[in-house]
Order: structure tokens, then sequence, then C-alpha cells
């Protein structure tokens, strides 16, 4: 049945609420089951082995000492992989990643996997599976991989997007350019031109619950796979194709999930888990340990990047330009063109540029990181915008807020936006009183503003009524924000029933139809949508089950406030049925009561940020210490207020451990040399002060109830908040991320000339 | 270019009629904006009279 997406302006009596999470007790009290929690009867331990290398080619793997230790069940290699990718470049990389084939692309490539009784017994096993490397030359920074003469990561890549087609390999694997106008006529135009180029290292998304599965082969071909994951769907869909299964006959359940933020959207050891089981004919558990979560998982590019700026004295940017050099790791993506096209949206130009080069480096394969490249794009931008404020004297949100776009603007990246909400938080940014508060010695205040696309899909819901009059809400979108309380209460708003009444699953893969993977902060508005029609199906069902029990028309049914109500002149004066009375009845009047819903949710909406930021730097140590951060964000219509607030601080709280701290180290040798979190930073609680948020509704057009993504958008503007802030404070303009103590000390001495 | 299409799926058959090559890149995934909204999915979508229409990446997020 086909409903209206429109936006209403609904009046809510659910929705908007401060309602009790469903997930809470279990999450504190342990009984939350996570991807390592669960267990079959004659389970064996997986585990990996891994390329200590760079870049080799793999001469041999002899695995027979292995094979015969007491205890190990099965050896797999890629020779238990077979390529039925046909020909399908992006699944043989899918492929290649899970298990290495004859090279070792990057240090902590699977190159081998067993499965035995015991932990200890595997890991013995891993040491006596002897590989035979020869080590080649290799390259982990993104500017040495772009010259001439470096190691080459892929030699059947041939650079996309320029003319004439090359013929010769390159690691270059793309180059993509958006924007319009004409950009020596804006430069030609300014009054000052200002011109910087930044660098930022590589972060991994830093999720608490390593990757974990429980997978199970059975010989006559039916698997099941219990894993922590954002697409169940995309799990089968891909351990399906890679395994040869019919995916009718893999089964995925999602685990809870302890966090994942765009690194647990791909598949990484679990069509080796899958290869193992089906080798043993036993079940197999993998879990991966940080080190490997580091290695052989996949974090976000690290960029360097050149933004150019042309500008009126009265504020007007004439002309604005942007050069992005984004690593994919050793497999070749897009997310060098992503941050090209995310890099100019929060501005109205009249001449813009964006170009961007995709490069292969020897380090792990890119994933999506929470609105994927735009905060490297942004911190150069961003940046960029205060050196051309103090360049023309003017208020940074002053001239952020002349140039920003609007309903009517052409996006640098193509389309007119509809109605969007840049310029309204940077209204509240200027008037809210974050930015009128004091500031004491080596403090220092900075703003930025951030852009994200947002995205929809392939979504189906289940809505059955009980017989009691409770009601199942199966939805397949994973839960990463909130959403099976923010989906329980449209529910809930739309039976007109409380919300307690309504208990959100997040189901298996035979039980519901496809839906794609939660990403894009798409959650809870495309299963939002889903719902809300579902729901719809299941009151028209409730409306025809009272009629026919009134032995009315159903036209003269309406439901309102949880009851079929007949009215017209010669039914008004019937009792009023509940949900629960109908449900109680239902055998009798048609059987069980439920609504479904498939659809494709388009028209996600953009969504846009604005952050302030307060920080002290110790001019003698370089540490530094975020004082007070506010986050202005547009929600479009924030269903559960609590969990957009939740959002829009992890979002936050991650962008602030990347601008400070957190970074992919590699030595020499092309080693990862800080593959744990005692080495690898992340922002903790005592690193962070009350993050506070302001939630802006300008309604999404395409959504009933007005909802946009949260999820993703304010993990942009972190990097160049901070780095504003870090300039007002410390005197240093910093253009290398993680501004970690040691650069910023080394930045305030070269500064002072000492 | 000038193409006629009332929906996404209409246009996507006419440009391959014209450009055949194209074919391959608007099954590996192309999204298309509609006045602004980007569909990345949905080739029912109408193309109202005179709309805006860009073709995009089929972008991933996180």
């Amino acid at each position: 049945m086909a409903f209206d997406t429109q936006y209403t302006n609904q009046e809510f009596k659910v929705v908007g609420k401060r309602v009790l999470r469903p997930d809470g007790i279990d999450k504190v009290t342990g009984r939350a089951r996570y991807g390592a929690d669960m267990n079959a009867p004659g389970q064996l331990v997986g585990r990996i082995l891994r390329s200590p290398h760079a870049h080799a080619k793999i001469r041999a793997i002899d695995t027979s000492k292995a094979e015969k230790l007491k205890g190990v069940k099965a050896v797999v290699t890629a020779a238990d992989l077979p390529d039925l990718t046909r020909g399908d470049m992006g699944m043989y990389d899918t492929l290649e990643n899970c298990m290495a084939r004859g090279r070792a692309l990057y240090d902590g490539h699977a190159v081998a996997a067993v499965a035995a009784i015991d932990a200890d017994i595997a890991r013995k096993a891993l040491k006596l599976i002897k590989v035979d490397y020869e080590i080649l030359p290799h390259v982990t920074d993104v500017d040495e991989a772009m010259k001439p003469g470096a190691p080459i990561v892929q030699p059947r890549i041939r650079t996309v997007g320029v003319n004439p087609a090359p013929t010769k390999p390159s690691n270059i694997s793309q180059v993509s350019e958006f924007g319009h106008g004409d950009l020596d006529a804006g430069f030609a135009e300014a009054d000052v031109i200002v011109e910087k180029s930044y660098k930022t290292e590589q972060t991994h998304q830093g999720y608490i619950e390593p990757h974990a599965c429980l997978a199970s082969v059975g010989p006559d071909g039916q698997a099941e796979l219990w894993v922590t994951t954002q697409g169940p769907y995309m799990q089968r869909n891909t351990c399906a194709a890679l395994l040869g299964l019919e995916v009718a006959k893999l089964r995925v359940t999602a685990s809870e999930i302890g966090g994942g933020f765009g690194g647990k959207t791909h598949v990484w050891m679990e069509p080796v888990a899958l290869a193992l089981s089906r080798k043993a004919n036993r079940p197999v558990k993998l879990v991966l340990t940080r080190e490997e979560v580091f290695r052989g998982t996949g974090p976000t590019c690290s960029t360097s990047m050149d933004i150019k700026i042309g500008a009126r004295r009265d504020g007007t940017i004439t002309a604005a330009q942007a050069v992005l050099r984004y690593q994919d790791g050793a497999f070749p993506n897009i997310w060098g063109m992503l941050g090209a096209m995310t890099a100019w949206a929060c501005y109205d130009l009249k001449n813009v540029k964006a170009t961007a080069y995709d490069v292969l480096v020897n380090r792990p394969k890119v994933a999506a990181y929470r609105a994927p490249s735009a905060p490297m794009a942004a911190f150069g931008v961003e940046s960029t915008m205060d050196l051309v404020a103090a360049e023309i004297g003017m208020d940074p949100v002053e001239l952020r807020i002349k140039n920003a776009a609007k309903e009517g603007t052409r996006a640098s990246y193509g389309p007119t936006y509809g109605p969007i909400g840049i310029g309204p938080t940077l209204e509240a940014a200027k008037n809210h009183p974050h930015m009128k508060a004091p500031l004491g010695a080596n403090q220092g205040r900075g703003m930025a503003c951030g852009f994200w696309f947002n995205f929809g899909g392939q979504t189906c819901v289940d809505l059955n009524i009980g017989q009691d009059g409770t009601v199942n809400l199966a939805v397949g979108t994973v839960d990463v924000g909130g959403a099976r309380a923010s989906l329980s209460m449209i529910a809930a708003e739309e039976l007109g029933i409380p919300y307690e009444k309504v208990k959100c699953i997040v189901a298996d893969t035979a039980s519901l139809g496809h839906n794609d993977t939660t990403e894009g902060s798409r959650g809870t508005f495309s299963s939002g949508m889903a719902t809300v029609f579902a729901a719809r199906d299941a009151v028209r069902v409730l409306r025809e089950r009272a009629a026919k029990t009134w032995d009315i028309p159903v036209d003269r049914v309406e439901w309102r406030d949880g009851k079929a109500h007949a009215f017209g002149d010669e039914h008004g004066n019937l009792a009023p049925l509940s949900l629960e009375e109908l449900a109680a009845k239902a055998a009798r009047t048609g059987g069980p009561i439920a609504g479904h819903n498939e659809i494709v949710a388009d028209g996600a909406g953009v969504s846009f940020a604005t952050h302030i930021c307060d920080i002290e730097v110790d001019p003698e140590t370089g540490k530094s210490r975020i004082l007070r951060y506010t986050v202005i964000q547009d929600a479009g219509k924030a269903i559960h207020p609590d969990y957009v607030e939740g959002q829009f601080q992890g979002a936050a709280a991650q962008g602030i451990g990347w601008a400070l701290n957190e970074e992919y180290i590699y030595g020499a040798d092309g080693r990862l040399q800080n593959p744990g979190f005692l080495d690898y930073r992340i922002a903790v609680c005592s690193d962070l002060p009350m993050l506070d948020t302001q939630i802006l509704e300008i309604p999404n057009p395409n959504h009933p109830y007005g909802i946009r993504g949260v999820g993703e958008t304010s993990i942009v503007p972190p990097l160049a908040a901070i780095a504003n802030a870090m300039s007002n404070a410390a005197g240093v303009r910093m253009t290398h991320t993680p501004m970690s103590p040691p650069r910023v000390l080394k930045a305030i001495r070269e500064a002072h000339g000492a | 270019m000038s193409i006629e299409a009332a929906t996404i799926r209409e246009l996507f058959r006419k440009l391959v009629e014209r450009y055949p090559r194209l074919e391959s890149r608007l099954r590996d995934g192309i999204a298309v904006s509609v006045n602004g909204d980007i569909f990345r999915d949905d080739w029912n979508q109408a193309i109202p009279e005179g709309a805006e229409v860009f073709l995009l990446p089929r972008i991933n997020g996180g």
C-alpha cells in the first residue's frame, strides 16, 4: 500500500518526549548479548594469522604442521575461498581483503586462519603455519604514494577520471571534480586571497566492542551467522556470494552492537569464520583482539589538502578551491570524492571547485567513519575561513552567515538546496550565551560548521499486535543510536497507545525482508518512515475489524486515541472499541492483526551543524584542555531528544579525540606502531567537559514527521572548531591533526622563535 | 543534452539508449538529485516537468 511521504506538521502526543530507553537495563546489568556473547554446542575457537609486512609477495604457505596439531579442526587460506566474484571487482577486493591472495597488501592483512578446540591450541597452530614472504617496497603516506616511482600497490589500477585514459598503473585510483563558475574570474575579483595546506592523520572509529561472530555451516548448506554489524543483510548477501551459499540458507542475526560508526558496514573476518566452520563442520567463534581491529579492519583516510579562498573586504567569497588527496588504504574507493562533494557544501558560492585524488597505499582498506571524508575537508575549509575573517577584520560567524547556503542555493556538488539549516545554526551560534562568556589567560574560542548528506534506502518493517493489545515492532535496521526507542514512539504515536505498549526488536535476516545497512544516519529516518506506514496499515486493519464487529461500513469508522470510533448519525452511539478489545477478539474477526511496510525511503534531507569550542593551551607543554563545547544541529524533528543529544555529543566527542590525539603511527618498515588504546589515545570522559547541545528543528519535507538523520554531521566541525580555538588561545595556526601536545609545543616554539 | 523523462527509470533507459557505456555505471549505482532531493534507489520517482536533475555518485555513509 502506498503512503504519502510528505511532511504534514502533525501534532504529537508521544514523539518528542524523553521516555525510558528499552535497552538500558540489559546494557548496565550485562544481560545484553553482544557479538562475543553467543555460544553454540561444539563450537571451535577461530584465530587469524596476519602479515607482519606492509607489502609482500606470498610465495607459499605451509599449513601441514598446524593441521597435524591435536585439537586443530580446520586451517583455511585463500585456497579455501575460491574466487566466485565473476568479475565484480568491488566484491573481489572484499574477498582479497578478507584473506590475502598471493600478496600481502598491508601490515595486518589476513593470510591464514585456524579453528581449534580452544584458544591455546589455536594460537599454537598459528605459530606452526609457515608463510614464505618476498618483501616488496611499500608506501604508507598519501603524498609519497602519488609521486612518480612510488611502489605500486595495485598493478591493475589505471586512474579513472582523467583524459586521455592512462595505460600504466598508478596509485591514484580516481580523480573527481565538483564545482561551478569561473575560478580565475572569482579570484580576480577578490580583495584578499588566502591559501593554506593541511594534513590529517588516519584515525579509527574506535568502537569499544571488537568485531566478533559465531558462524555455523552445516553439510547441507544451511548456515547461520551471529555477528556484531551495522548491516546483517549486507553480511548475508556478501558472505553468501563469497562462499557460494544460497542467500536464503544463510541466516544472519545482528547482535547488540558496541559501536560501529561506519566501521561495521563491511565484512572483515566473517567469511573466514564461515569458511572455517564449513571445513570443520563445527560452529566457529571468531573474536578479534583490539590489535587486530586496528591492523585488520577499516579506519578512515589520512589526507593532505590545499585550500584557497578569495574574498572581498565586505566578506563576500568570490572564489573557493580545494585540492584533496585522500588515501583509501590498499583498495580503491571513493573517499576522496566524498571529501570533494562535502568540502564547500555549507556555502553559497558563485565560483567554486573541489578536486579529489583517491590514492592507494599499503594500509588497511579504509571504511566509512561517521560522515565519511567530510571532517577532513571541513578542517581545511573551516580553518581557512577563519584566516580569511582575520585577514579582512570580520567576525568569523558573520563571515559564515554572509556566505551561508540557503534554500535555492546551488550546492557546490551540483543540486539546488531545498529548505536547509546552516543559516539557522549560525544564527543560533551567534546568539548563544557561550559566544559571550568570558575567557581567561591562554584560553581561546573557535567555531566551525559542518555538512553531511544523510541517506534512506531499502527498508522493511513488520508490526504485530498481540492478543492483549501490546505491539511487537520488527525492524531490520540495527539500533546504533536509540532507534528501538524512537521507532517504538512512532508506532505508539500512530496507534494512539502508550509507548510502553510497544516492544521493538531487530529481526534476523530470515524473518524480515531486505533492509539496507544502518549507515548514512538512516535508521530513524527510514525505519521511522516505514514504521509510520506499517502502523497506518495496521490501523486500516483495526478499522476493518471494528466495522465487522459493529456490522457497519468501514468508512464509518475512524481511529482516534487508540480506539475505533463509529461516526455518522446512525452509528454515533456505539461505544468505541479499544485496540485491546479488538486484539482480544481478532480470531473471530479475521485472524491476527498486523501492519507491514516495504519502502525505498529516499529524500533523506541534508544536515548542517555549527559548533563552538573554548580551549586552554599550556604554552609550556602544548597540552590543551577543552573548557566548554556547544553543538548546534538541525535534526528535522527530534523523535527522542535524549538520543538526538546523545548523537550530537557522541559525534563531537569522537571529533575532539580525532582533533587532539588520535593517529595511526607507521614505522619506516610500514608496520603500525600503536595498535592499542594505550598508544592510540581516544578521548575519554576526563578529557571532556559537558558537551552542550541545541537541537534545531527544520522539518525535512520528504518525511511525514520531518525527520532528518542526526548521527553523523556533528563529527564534521570539531577538527576546525578546535584548530580555530587553539589559534585564538595560543597564537598558532595548527594545520596538521592530531593537534597533540608535541605538535602544538613545536608550533608555539617556532612561532616564538625558540 | 536534452532528454524527456517522467521517472528516474525512464531517464536511465533513455540515457543508456543514447550512451550505452553508461549502463555499467548505472548498474553499479548512480544517485539522482531531483529538485535538490537525492534519490539513491527509487527508480519509480517521478521527475516533475521542468525539474532540476543531477546525476551523482551513489555514496555511502557511516
